[in-house]
């Protein structure tokens, strides 16, 4: 192991995911992390979350080590992260950080608990006896807690805590105590942190108080909650002993309503953004509510559903379809209190325009975050790295992405050109050790390989970067936005200038073998030949293009073009000499539905860029826009705003009622149903526009050669979709860019160097060590039956065919010992595991 | 319904099945055939495998004995691919075993041909011996006489799959009089080709066969659901299951029948189960005495949490146990209950996973 004192010092400001997802891949790469919190507790607002979209399950331990796995307490991380090199300094905030990256001296304050942690026994003893109770943050203030309290009930080996602003000093605790562990006087503790190489800030969200909207009743009715108010209610240590009773009177909930965007997507509060993940928490909480209360009836008012990941669509339409969630296009004016104590009315406007009053038993507000945060200074701080999901609302998905790339900026800046010698391991290699091969494959050099191999050249790491076309850049020749097009292109100058990258063109990887830090790849180039390469990770970005469909008449008329033919042609000013007087847009065509039911991420955003471009222009075209869902999350909200003020016409349409598109002597005809006069509509633009969407590129070969599976949609399948999204499921090979999900450039940028992050633990030091436990094969008694290979759930199991053998890849085995369990005969063992071992354990368990 | 082959036996049905395998050989189908035939120095019928078409006629498939389950044997010749194309004989509960061994790795299927015996049962050993030793003419007297065919082992006479799956031809006896003709079915295009080659003529099977395949599988049914709901009550609870293997010698002769017990070496051979002294003594200490040898209800219930999935119902597990045991009663009881739970049926199909490598989170939410 490498000493703590020899590695590089990074600080992490903020250990919510973003800020232990750095912590950890960096601890990974050869740092040493301190980790701090003003919260009292780490694990920032999932700690109170039990369920997570799109799988329904928790999964944050999948953020844990793998390759150096005996440096972290390898346990449910919601309990608590416990690692060799991250120290984490709870309820402790930074006063100022002075110097230049690589040695920076940063000053603390931490507030002390008033409980001495080497004394306390966790007896409980103070907390019996504190006359004090507020309002339980932990449980969404439903439930009471004391002024000495445990901040997160289920984090192990956390002992109690001090709410300063709560006690009043009456010293009962300290006198009850019977270890005086308790120390009412304790006073702040500043510590100055020196030769710090470098900062992250992830302070995470602050979260919108819905108190602010009095027409909702929020903290007046005790039936109206806020969607992690609704998560406490279903978690089984929540305010409740039963998960499915409402706050006011502990009835059984059966009929509930959600109401988005409370706090967000509201220009009266001046929050001119979208928290993004509101709408999905809500499908999720619904399909909780559905699998949790029998009977639930469960309704979305929403303005938009912005089910803007990879496989959301499909997760909504199962709510809607299957589990039979009303979806109300609607923003609710108000709550009120019924008749009947504890129910609430919700009126609304239904698809008809019909004012409906209808009773529920519990309402649910989809707060997002708070607007405009304000940065303290040290983030603009040379070496102070921010995530760009800083204090946005962002899924884990997206917030694991953008702290990988927080974490490869980081490093880029701060690791030594001999980092290998800091990062590697000086003891002495046993057999099952194995060298690593400090090199990389990148496949593919659109946005997101350009950056993964530029990122990774960063690390010192050589790589080769293999481009099927004869050019770099990817869909890039197609980009119009000049920061965008500026941006690739200066990637392709610095990969083609930078010395440890070479760059084959025309090429296209045919076989690929081997395990991670020693993988062979074969290149054939061009007509040159063939190429061998070796190498200790490999990336793949083999990205996506524009969506071919045949949806609204497309390609069967030249006045009905795509999002990306009208980017361009208003670009190269095509349209200045016959401006269009009218222009309709449709969105969605041939995506969001079977057989592409995703969005696509980019379309929304093309479509509101080209008409307030047209507008600017040309202040008098009429310009219509049929939109399902307009997906401008996060700040992209803006240009919704934008385009609405600008007097862009929103007609908004079900996949069951679409608009049609007819050709009728010279003119083109497009009909559609508009919701607000409940009618008919028609009209005869010059230009019909269609958003088509993105597909992947065609990756069969690669998914075979390189076992990694593809989603029903062909897009890569990552090894999981929140916590591990640049990961493929082999050990060693990563995925990013638009052949795993659709995305902006700007997003495939900040993919290849989380993947480059993720890539850079294998090939941070010169072994690749096995863990304590780990799987091994008997071969004199195995019968290569092969079923540890299909069960494992790593892929870290291969039949060596020369040696007729089963091996195990030390690297990406975890030790979950599924492979034990599956092997008859016990051929297979788990170091620390062995069968009579646990017999006995057995034996004495049962008497 | 399949092509159909009537071959005339006149009156010599061990004769006529033995010609058409020599035809295999003769015709240059298969490069070996695997087959059961007596030994020159015993009537029980061992698996043979035959190259020389002379030899073959020697081969008797359907004579109501089977010392075990051949699968095993026909893996020794199939571990891997050898080039050779191999014609193999087989019950179907052989077949249905060589299909889980297969799917376990342990063979190689791509060159073979299976011929499957549409399966009135076998005999146990001895009474085959006695009766064949008294009968020269046992195996056309067995398929003629109902009588005779009340002597086939317990296992068999609840057997409700005695139709071959998965075979390319099967071999079909029921409703066919053995002494004037036996059939032969085309399972696969590949069986379809051999039938071709051999200048077979293609028809319908006889339309009584279907009645009479049903009739024998309802009364095979009905034995079944008796015989089963015996033996839960015997074996429904682990003292019960203790009592009911309460004869066990441990000499672990159903694991070594077993033809899906696979394993080079059985966990129970292994150190795992090779206690040290301070353990049985141990074990003796806290009840003041221990039974030895150990682990005989913890080796039943190993086997079955191995195979109950893959077990093909073939008996011989009761066949060799030395205290008469009813080994196979319960392990088919069981094995149907799991097989039902994840809708998994051994041998059907070489492409259906084997349960336990598919994850599906509302499997067993339904209970056994």
């Amino acid at each position: 192991m490498v000493p703590n004192n020899t590695r590089p010092h990074v600080l992490i400001i903020g250990a919510g995911i973003s800020g232990m997802h750095a912590a950890i891949d960096l601890a990974e790469t050869g740092c040493r992390v301190t980790l701090v919190d003003k919260a009292a507790a780490s694990g920032g607002i999932l700690s109170q979350i039990d369920h997570q979209f799109p799988d329904d399950h928790c999964g944050m331990c999948r953020i844990l080590p793998m390759i150096n796995r005996d440096d972290c307490r390898q346990t449910c991380l919601r309990r608590g992260l416990d690692h060799d090199h991250i120290r984490i300094l709870t309820q402790t905030e930074v006063l100022g950080i002075t110097g230049a990256p690589g040695n920076m001296t940063v000053t603390l304050a931490t507030t002390p608990t008033g409980v001495d942690p080497e004394r306390c026994t966790d007896c409980g003893e103070c907390e019996t006896v504190c006359p004090v109770e507020i309002p339980d943050q932990f449980n969404a203030s439903l439930s009471f807690s004391k002024a000495i309290y445990k901040p997160v009930p289920h984090q192990s080996g956390t002992k109690r805590t001090i709410n300063w602003d709560a006690c009043n000093r009456c010293d009962a605790c300290r006198k009850i105590c019977p270890e005086s562990a308790i120390n009412l006087d304790a006073a702040s503790r500043p510590q100055t942190l020196q030769n710090i190489a470098g900062v992250i800030y992830t302070p995470g969200a602050e979260l919108f108080d819905p108190r602010a909207v009095d027409l909702y009743g929020f903290g007046i009715l005790p039936n109206v909650v806020t969607s992690t108010g609704f998560e406490r209610i279903l978690n089984s240590a929540g305010p409740f002993a039963d998960i499915t009773v409402r706050p006011s009177d502990h009835l059984p909930i059966k009929k509930i309503a959600w109401l988005q965007c409370v706090g967000s997507r509201n220009l009266m509060l001046g929050a001119d953004h979208c928290s993004t993940a509101c709408c999905m928490i809500a499908v999720k909480e619904a399909i909780l509510a559905h699998e949790k209360i029998e009977g639930a009836e469960t309704t979305i008012f929403y303005m938009d559903m912005r089910t803007f990941g990879r496989d959301f669509q499909r997760y909504k339409d199962r709510a809607e379809f299957e589990l039979g969630v009303r979806f109300i296009r609607c923003r609710v004016h108000s709550i009120e209190p019924a008749d009947t104590p504890g129910d609430l009315i919700i009126s609304y406007v239904d698809a008809e325009g019909h004012r409906i009053e209808e009773i529920f038993d519990l309402a649910i507000l989809s707060t997002g975050r708070k607007p405009a945060p304000v940065l303290p200074d040290f983030v603009r701080h040379d070496g102070g790295f921010m995530p760009d999901s800083v204090q946005q609302f962002k899924d884990i998905s997206e917030s694991v992405i953008a702290s990988g790339a927080a974490a490869a900026g980081l490093l880029k800046k701060i690791l030594p050109k001999t980092h290998e010698k800091t990062a590697s391991d000086d003891s002495p290699a046993d057999s099952q050790s194995r060298p690593v091969e400090k090199t990389a494959l990148v496949v593919g050099g659109g946005p997101a390989g350009l950056s993964a191999a530029l990122t990774l050249a960063g690390f010192y790491v050589k790589v080769a970067l293999v481009e099927k076309q004869d050019a770099l850049g990817g869909n890039a020749a197609h980009i119009v936005d000049k920061d965008t097009k500026e941006s690739i292109a200066q990637l392709i100058t610095n990969v083609m200038n930078h010395p440890l990258i070479t760059v084959y063109k025309n090429a296209q990887v045919i076989n690929h073998q081997g395990i991670p830090g020693r993988f062979v790849s074969r290149i054939r180039l061009g007509e040159e030949g063939e190429k061998i390469l070796v190498h200790g990770a490999t990336v793949i970005v083999t990205g996506g293009h524009a969506a071919q469909t045949d949806a609204y008449g497309s390609g069967t008329d030249d006045r009905i073009i795509t999002q990306f033919d009208l980017e361009k042609r208003l670009h190269d000013g095509e349209l200045d000499q016959l401006p269009p007087k009218s222009v309709v847009m449709i969105q969605c065509a041939g995506s969001r539905e079977e057989p592409a039911n995703y969005c696509s991420r980019i379309c929304c955003i093309k479509a509101l860029n080209n008409a307030i471009g047209l507008k600017e222009k040309w202040p008098e075209t009429d310009i219509r826009i049929f939109y399902r869902d307009i997906m401008t999350t996060g700040d992209t909200e803006t240009l919704y705003t934008e385009a609405r003020r600008k007097g862009i016409c929103f007609i908004p349409f079900d996949v069951s009622r679409k608009p049609s598109v007819s050709i009728n002597g010279p003119d083109i005809i497009v009909t559609g149903h508009d919701p607000i006069k409940n009618a008919a509509v028609s009209f005869k633009p010059d230009m019909v526009v269609l958003s088509t969407g993105v597909s992947p590129n065609p990756s069969d070969d690669i998914a075979r050669m390189f076992f990694i599976p593809l989603t029903v949609d062909a897009f890569f399948k990552e090894a999981d979709y929140k916590w591990r999204p640049v990961d493929s499921p082999r050990e060693g090979i990563f995925v990013a860019g638009l052949g795993r999900a659709p995305q902006t450039a700007l997003q495939s940028i900040q993919e290849g160097e989380a993947a480059a992050c993720r890539a850079f633990r294998i090939l941070a030091s010169d072994l690749i060590k096995p863990q304590r436990v780990t799987a091994i094969v008997r071969h004199a008694i195995c019968s290569r039956c092969e079923l540890c290979i299909d069960t494992c759930p790593y892929g870290a199991r291969f039949a060596d065919t020369e040696q007729n053998r089963i091996m195990v890849d030390v690297a990406a085995c975890q030790g979950c010992g599924a492979c034990a369990a599956i092997c008859p005969n016990s051929a297979t063992l788990l170091g620390d595991f062995e069968d009579h071992r646990v017999m006995d354990a057995l034996e004495t368990a049962i008497g | 319904m399949h092509p159909f082959v009537i071959i005339k036996t006149d009156g010599h049905l061990s004769n006529a099945v033995a010609g058409f395998l020599k035809k295999l050989l003769t015709e240059q189908i298969a490069d070996a055939v695997l087959a059961a035939a007596p030994t020159p120095y015993s009537l029980l019928p061992m698996p043979t495998l035959f190259t020389a078409p002379d030899l073959i006629e020697k081969a008797d498939p359907l004579a109501p004995a089977a010392p075990f389950n051949s699968a095993r044997q026909a893996i020794s010749v199939l571990k891997h691919d050898t080039g050779k194309r191999i014609a193999l004989v087989l019950r179907p509960c052989e077949i249905r075993a060589l299909i889980e061994l297969a799917k376990l790795k342990q063979c190689s299927l791509d060159n073979t041909l299976l011929i499957g015996i549409e399966c009135l049962g076998r005999m146990e050993n001895s009474v085959y011996l006695e009766s064949a030793s008294q009968n020269p003419g046992l195996t056309q007297a067995f398929y003629e006489d109902p009588d005779l065919q009340k002597h086939i082992c317990s296992s068999c006479a609840i057997c409700t799959r005695f139709q071959p799956v998965h075979a390319d031809i099967s071999l079909c006896l029921v409703g066919m009089p053995a002494n004037e003709c036996i059939g032969l079915s085309a399972e696969t295009e590949a069986g379809l080709s051999v039938l071709k080659q051999l200048g077979f003529e293609t028809s319908e099977a006889p339309a009584r066969r279907e009645d009479q395949i049903h009739r024998l599988l309802d009364e095979r049914k009905a034995s079944k659901a008796a015989l089963l709901s015996e033996n839960k009550d015997k074996t429904d609870s682990i003292e019960k299951f203790q009592r009911y293997f309460a004869d066990c010698l441990n000499c672990h002769n159903c694991r070594v029948a077993c033809p899906v017990c696979y394993c080079r070496e059985c966990v129970f051979l292994t150190d795992v189960f090779a206690h040290d002294p301070e353990v049985l003594l141990r074990r003796a200490s806290k009840k003041g005495m221990v039974k030895l040898p150990a682990d005989t209800t913890m080796f039943h219930m190993t086997r079955m949490a191995h195979i109950a999935h893959a077990c093909v119902a073939c008996g011989h597990c009761s066949s060799v146990c030395p205290s008469h045991i009813p080994v196979a009663d319960v392990f088919i009881r069981v094995a149907e209950e799991i097989q039902k739970l994840y809708d998994y049926e051994p041998g059907r199909d070489l492409s259906e996973a084997i349960p336990l490598l598919v994850f599906d989170e509302n499997t067993g939410n339904e209970g056994i």
